[in-house]
């Protein structure tokens, strides 16, 4: 119950500020624009099939669409909470904090959420972007954007967590940043990658991020449970590194500041 | 003027101190952007691999303008890395107390914070720009270097100008993140690739209004020859000038909003 309300004052946090809210909207076309502009050169000038450019086209504005419900901020949230002591108040809160990190995150997803709805319809509208060739793939499609986003939740507070030992994350967020922009998919579709990276691309969390949700969208194919299986693989796997680094993180902590 | 400049240099001489305690986070900035660069770099060459080249721009003429981009930003964004967060520092009401300075506010804005790490991308992005210019054969004269180098300058200023002006915003709506992004992050996206593969009012758009274009697609036409210069070749050299207008406007509209200003936050 307690979190469910977090979640939502959060949102609500959000939301307040209706001018950068709606920047923010625009600004998510815009991301997506510009690579549907750059594509449709490449798909133009390298003479695809109809249903191969359109496919591809689909792929790159659904994945830049999905890029910003990638950039929460909650590593910021934990560093801060940590380095001004704030943290001992969330303490006191009678909810798990990791969990509680958690639902801070899905309510900054959800005003993000409803920022990229108009901006979707808006794509289908003005640019080559199609609904899904069906109803299930729609359905996959969707299922798999939230699995995705917990994968990424999950990352982030863990990358939060470890402020606890370093309490300065500029290098690794940056560094995650890097990395999520090549192996996500977001700027170039894996099946595109030479056999090392797409090698790379296979071992990392990344591509259960964007490629999947956005791939399981454009693509023709049954869609298969297959992937929706990886993401819960990797949803297991970084709960299990949150919650012991949590445990650890507990004996760690100093409380500064008052 | 000169005291000023004295007291901006001791801020600067604060922050390096306190950004310094955390070397390892420096450290890993630094390597951090060395990554992201080569991320930009990779997708461009598996693109490039793959559809031969993005309208006759081959992979080292792309560099160019990558490395260029990013080395014009990192030169800003040491200066101007806490733009980003400004409007937090409004909200919170934290910029008070530079208004009962006896410095003007503006100084004090540019004293916040020296972002050591963005250093990172002036080393990954030299590598690119040698690395780049040597494969098209450009020879490294004093003429070019020369000319390089008041590019990076002029490009550094006109990218600042826009930090200054994002940050201003926020003195109006308090929480400008997402403003500031749009303004800055998203439109920069387009001179990652040559704009002449966008429509021509996006052209308009990045030239006369928000002239990233300056940055690197123009000044870029120095040192190869494409057959897709827009507009005049003389915007080739036009870049420091702009970046001095562009400098100057800012801080006339950074001014401006600062005397709008009503206070807020309670802390």
């Amino acid at each position: 119950m307690g979190c469910w309300r977090l979640m939502y004052t959060v949102f609500r946090r959000d939301m307040t500020y209706r001018f950068d809210w709606f920047a923010g909207m625009f600004s998510t076309f815009l991301t997506a624009w510009i690579a549907i502009l750059l594509w449709q050169i490449l798909v133009h000038r390298a003479h695809y099939d109809e249903i191969e450019g359109h496919r591809l086209l689909s792929y790159i504005a659904m994945a830049s669409l999905f890029r910003s419900l990638f950039s929460g901020t909650i590593q910021d949230y934990v560093q801060s909470e940590i380095l001004t002591g704030r943290v001992a108040i969330d303490l006191l809160k009678p909810i798990h904090y990791p969990t509680l990190l958690v639902f801070h995150s899905l309510g900054e997803a959800t005003s993000k959420i409803l920022q990229i709805i108009p901006v979707f319809f808006s794509l289908l509208l003005f640019t080559p972007l199609t609904w899904p060739s069906s109803l299930l793939h729609g359905i996959f499609a969707v299922s798999s954007l939230f699995l995705g986003m917990l994968v990424y939740i999950l990352l982030d507070i863990a990358i939060g967590l470890t402020a606890f030992w370093t309490t300065d994350l500029t290098g690794t967020r940056m560094m995650k940043q890097a990395i999520f922009f090549l192996f996500s998919g977001v700027f170039v579709p894996l099946w595109y990658f030479p056999k090392p990276l797409l090698f790379i691309a296979n071992i990392l969390p990344f591509k259960a991020m964007i490629y999947v949700p956005a791939y399981v969208y454009s693509s023709q194919n049954r869609p298969s449970t297959d992937t929706l299986w990886l993401q819960l693989f990797w949803i297991m796997v970084l709960w299990i590194a949150v919650i012991s680094l949590w445990n650890r993180a507990q004996n760690k902590l100093v409380i500064y500041g008052g | 003027m000169k005291r000023w400049f004295s007291i901006y240099l001791q801020l600067t001489r604060a922050n390096i101190k306190r950004r310094g305690q955390y070397r390892g986070s420096i450290i890993l900035s630094i390597l951090a952007l060395a990554i992201l660069e080569s991320s930009i770099l990779f997708g461009f060459f598996i693109i490039i691999r793959h559809f031969q080249d993005i309208n006759g721009w081959n992979f080292y003429q792309i560099s160019f303008l990558v490395g260029l981009n990013h080395f014009a930003q990192g030169l800003s964004m040491i200066f101007m890395a806490h733009s980003r967060g400004f409007g937090r520092l409004v909200s919170l009401g934290q910029i008070d107390r530079w208004l009962i300075r006896p410095i003007p506010p503006f100084i004090s804005f540019l004293g916040h914070d020296f972002a050591l790490p963005c250093f990172g991308d002036l080393v990954s992005g030299s590598v690119i720009l040698t690395y780049s210019l040597a494969k098209l054969g450009v020879v490294l004269s004093l003429k070019n270097v020369s000319f390089l180098i008041a590019t990076i300058l002029g490009g550094a200023l006109i990218q600042s100008a826009f930090f200054v002006i994002a940050s201003a915003t926020s003195f109006y709506t308090e929480k400008s993140s997402n403003f500031t992004s749009l303004l800055v992050w998203n439109t920069k996206e387009f001179i990652n690739y040559p704009i002449s593969i966008f429509p021509s009012y996006i052209q308009i758009v990045l030239t006369f209004i928000i002239p990233f274009a300056f940055i690197n697609f123009y000044p870029a036409h120095y040192f190869f020859k494409t057959q897709d210069i827009l507009f005049h070749p003389v915007f080739i050299y036009l870049t420091p000038l702009i970046g001095i207008i562009a400098m100057g406007f800012a801080i006339l509209f950074w001014q401006r909003s600062l005397q709008k200003y009503q206070g807020s936050g309670n802390s």
